[in-house]
């Protein structure tokens, strides 16, 4: 379980490589890759994933959320909610 | 010299008060567009989706499974949003320490001489008077700025409007049990 108190989830983009090295660097953990090793989902502590911006490592990094509706909305779509089960 | 009172009337307040303002509408502006530049690339950035997958199991108990094409979606569409931060509240502390001296020193050095001799004399007074003031003073002051950042629900219009068209055949209706005899 990966504690969140005062962590965010941010959208993390490298410049040219894997991004994974500057977010443990800030204190953060890779969640998910998306959909490859250059894009990454990480869940960093507030400050320092804003403190992140501009950091010539990265092409962005910005916070994300999850829309719980539209979300189980595709999990509906793709068939892995429980309303219509396969 | 300014009076304390003074001292704290030309504090510029207003002025620092502006720059707080204008440095958060610049942060804020600086967040925005790292939120907008966030839903751009969320929606530039697709990932390979299978959604279907289809169990048969055989008449001989042995299992198999067939997945559906994939199709491509956004992360946008997935529900993978950009999150919004406000400043919801910023505030200015400002402490001052005021020190003010005055000392004064006034010295006075009188000398008397006086001669006598033959049929004549002489006398001379000498007075020395130095007067000194000083003033001094300090002035120490610190300012604190509190900022208070909140998520917010993001513009409405931000997003695309999702439409699911479900053409698969609708489920059956359950079989209803046979009648009892």
């Amino acid at each position: 379980m990966l504690p969140i108190e005062g962590r965010s989830l941010f959208f993390v983009v490298g410049r040219g490589e894997a991004p994974d090295a500057i977010v443990r660097a800030a204190g953060g953990v890779v969640v998910a890759h998306v959909p490859d090793a250059r894009r990454v989902l990480a869940v960093l502590p507030l400050a320092a994933g804003t403190g992140l911006r501009g950091h010539p490592g990265l092409e962005l990094a910005g916070p994300v959320s999850i829309d719980a509706e539209r979300f189980a909305r595709f999990m509906e779509l793709i068939g892995l909610d429980d309303a219509r089960p396969p | 010299m300014a009076s304390v009172g003074q001292e704290l009337l030309d504090v510029p307040l207003p002025d620092m008060v502006t720059k707080l303002a204008l440095g958060i509408a610049e942060a804020q502006r600086a967040l925005d567009e790292n939120s907008v530049e966030t839903a751009l690339l969320l929606a530039d950035t697709p990932i390979e989706i299978v959604p279907a997958l289809t169990q048969t199991i055989d008449e001989d108990g042995s299992v198999t499974f067939t997945a559906a094409d994939p199709v491509a979606m956004p992360l946008l569409q997935i529900g993978l949003n950009p999150a919004f931060y406000q400043f919801s509240e910023a505030s200015i502390e400002v402490t001052m320490d005021i020190k003010t001296t005055t000392s004064q020193e006034t010295n006075i050095k009188v000398g008397f001489k006086a001669k006598v001799g033959f049929a004549c004399w002489s006398a001379s007074v000498r007075v020395d008077v130095s007067h000194n003031r000083k003033f001094q003073k300090e002035v120490r002051g610190t300012s604190r700025l509190f900022v208070k950042m909140m998520p917010v629900p993001p513009p409405p219009r931000i997003f695309p409007e999702v439409t699911v068209i479900d053409n698969r055949p609708p489920a059956p209706p359950p079989t209803p049990p046979p009648p009892e005899e």
